[in-house]
């Protein structure tokens, strides 16, 4: 027989059921669906996460004190003096409430010497509007563009502008954060410029105050730093620098580089995406069980037309390839049509604010494996138990949090979207999964058909 | 041999179900000459169906040999006998049993898909058919819209579609109302003259034998009598 007429008796017995046929299709839809929309999310993620390390640079180590351990600028001039180390950014950090233009916003407080903005930013061209802070203890500060555009409605209109002046207070809990009276202050604090949009920056200065380094220190009452980021001289000596600081610190400081941020991250996303492929698996061997449900209905009702074709002069082949195209069509609609609706339900994720977890007060995520970063989530440290990886000083901000600490968690935060990714082999692989399903689910339904003796099937009837 | 276009010769057919033997056909024999329009005949149970199933080459005899235009057709195996089947034998049956997917015409045209035959010719010869058999203008209808009488006309179109030497027809008027059966015989006994196809017919009612040249009385498996006109 030829395949046309083979091709043309399948999809007939497939129509004369049309609602069934549907049904099943619909099944594989889902899996198929499933598989493409949770791994495209899960690579736009790891895709983001890696663009955010990568805007950090390749040559970027974080140094975080452990409990107990303070950073001082002799500590930031020790590292300095460390061999293929080529700058040290310190870094005080806190949170406080903004308010311009009788708005309050919850801000991020970056105390940063202005001369490492561009090396922390990762560009040169940092500045939307006005210009950057003097590095002496003088109350002027940077705002960051998500605050400068807060707008909900407009994001074009510009709440917040140079030389708009603000009213920042800060709270603090004793010295260092280790207890002690707490005790508020509020201080006036000119804007003498707007930062560019760093939405892809592990820095969230998007919803951030940036200060001298000077002025965060009498701002937050610290004497210490947050953090200290230090960049080897070449991506080549990362490994050697890092070995360097893990003798120099030991037990008292964590350190980080970017690369293995990647990948640990990367291993973190990997397994997410292993368990939603394992949930997305479950939803095909659903569809499996379907088909193969299906298709024995479809041979149970069909040893009629069984009859006739082996009467006829139809061979076992011919009768197994037109009930096992039917299962290959189920699976081959349905693979293509759940292949849209995967690409369309991830779109839709993402536009509706991602796959997130949303983190909790105290204990914020080590990171969201989500399609969106937000603010408490990220890499923040916060006194009572931070993110276990990428910990701040205990009671300090968190050195890339949007909105640095635990409590100050819960207004004003930047979401990212998350484009997903998809990727040629995902959707091959999906379309290859939903046949090879849909024929190991029709072989053995098809298979009995073929055996079926013509004498048996004509007596049934 | 070759004077006869069926021979049967010492048919037996034992059924094994469930540990115990039933003996369903003893010893048959008989032939039928090239264009011969016969039936085989008796009571319910009595093996007449075994008979057709053995001469279509649905299943196979326990013991004995039946011949078919020469070919001695228990020495085949399941893939020879489907060729078989396609080229030497139609079918018609009490049911019909018409593909109710496809319409009338797709229907004529199965046997032929198993040939490699060029779809236009296909199709021209399954409407030359059903025109001679009145059905033209039904022929883009599905068999449930048809007529009884109208399935079984496609039927017999279906089974003689690929110029078959042989065709068997299992109770073909059981389904119809006696206006419509005698049409039926009418047709089956035309076209076995005109084209020199042996037809046999299988049936428990004894009015349908008047038309045949050769009757064969099957009782309780064997052969009772046989009636030649």
């Amino acid at each position: 027989m030829e395949a046309k007429d083979i091709l043309t008796l399948g999809l007939k017995q497939l129509q004369e059921k049309k609602a069934r046929t549907a049904l099943t299709v619909l099944m594989v839809v889902i899996g198929v669906a499933a598989i493409v929309a949770l791994t495209s999310q899960t690579a736009g993620t790891t895709a983001s996460i890696k663009n955010s390390l990568e805007s950090l640079g390749p040559t970027s180590i974080l140094v975080t004190p452990s409990s107990g351990t303070v950073f001082t600028t002799a500590t930031e001039a020790e590292i300095e003096g460390l061999p293929n180390v080529s700058d040290v950014i310190p870094i005080v950090s806190g949170s406080g409430t903004l308010n311009v233009n009788g708005e309050n916003y919850s801000v991020s407080i970056y105390g940063v010497p202005s001369n490492d903005l561009k090396a922390l930013l990762g560009t040169s061209s940092y500045l939307y509007q006005g210009s950057n802070y003097s590095d002496n203890v003088t109350p002027d500060a940077l705002v960051g563009y998500s605050i400068a555009f807060s707008s909900s409605t407009d994001p074009t209109l510009q709440t917040v502008a140079v030389d708009d002046i603000g009213a920042l207070t800060t709270s603090s809990t004793g010295s260092e954060g280790k207890g002690g009276s707490s005790s508020s202050s509020k201080v006036s604090i000119p804007i003498v410029g707007v930062l560019q949009e760093h939405s892809s920056s592990l820095v969230d200065v998007d919803s951030g105050l940036v200060v001298s380094q000077g002025f965060a220190e009498v701002l937050l009452h610290k004497t210490s730093f947050n953090e200290l980021v230090v960049q080897a001289n070449s991506a080549t000596n990362v490994s050697a620098v890092v070995s360097m600081l893990d003798i120099v610190f030991g037990d008292s400081a964590r350190v980080t580089d970017t690369q293995q941020l990647a990948s640990t991250i990367t291993s973190i996303t990997s397994s997410t995406s292993d368990l939603y492929i394992i949930i997305a698996a479950i939803s095909l061997l659903v569809a499996a069980i379907g088909i193969m449900n299906v298709m024995m209905m479809s041979v149970s009702e069909r040893v009629h037309d069984i009859g006739i074709f082996k009467s006829i002069g139809f061979e076992s082949r011919d009768v197994l390839l037109i009930f096992l195209l039917q299962a290959i069509i189920i699976g081959a609609v349905g693979g293509i049509i759940g292949v849209g609706a995967g690409v369309g339900a991830s779109y839709a994720v993402s536009s509706a604010g991602g796959l997130h977890s949303t983190p909790t007060a105290g204990a914020p995520t080590a990171f969201s494996s989500s399609s969106s970063f937000r603010g408490g989530g990220g890499f923040s440290g916060a006194g009572g138990g931070g993110a276990e990886v990428f910990t701040g000083a205990p009671g300090g901000g968190g050195f890339v949090t949007s909105t640095a600490s635990a409590s100050a968690s819960s207004t004003s935060s930047t979401t990212t979207t998350v484009e997903p990714v998809f990727t040629a082999s995902v959707v091959i692989e999906a379309l290859v999964i939903a046949v090879i399903i849909s024929i190991i689910a029709g072989i053995y339904p098809a298979w009995r058909a073929s055996k079926m003796q013509p004498v048996d099937a004509l007596r049934i009837l | 041999m070759a004077n006869y276009s069926v021979k049967v010769e010492g048919v037996s057919k034992v059924y094994n179900s469930a540990g115990l033997e039933v003996r369903a056909l003893s010893d048959v024999s008989f032939s039928l000459k090239q264009g011969e329009f016969s039936a085989i005949v008796g009571p319910s149970g009595s093996g007449k169906s075994t008979l057709m199933h053995l001469l279509g080459t649905l299943d196979r005899p326990t013991s004995g040999e039946i011949y078919i235009d020469g070919a001695a057709t228990s020495e085949m195996n399941d893939h020879e006998l489907s060729i078989f089947r396609n080229k030497k034998l139609g079918f018609v049956f009490q049911a019909y049993n018409l593909v109710n997917g496809v319409d009338a015409t797709m229907n004529v045209e199965l046997p032929l898909m198993v040939s490699p035959m060029p779809p236009q010719e296909r199709k021209r010869r399954a409407m030359v058919l059903l025109t001679e058999l009145g059905l033209a203008e039904r022929a883009r209808l599905k068999p449930t819209q048809l007529s009884g009488g109208q399935q079984q006309r496609v039927a017999i179109a279906r089974a003689l579609v690929n110029n078959p030497s042989l065709v068997l027809a299992d109770e073909p008027t059981g389904n119809l109302d006696t206006k419509s059966g005698d049409e039926v015989i009418k047709l089956l006994k035309g076209i076995s003259r005109s084209q020199q196809v042996t037809m046999v017919i299988v049936t428990h009612n004894l009015d349908i034998t008047r038309h045949c040249d050769r009757v064969i009385h099957i009782k309780d498996g064997r052969l009772d009598k046989e009636v030649l006109k």
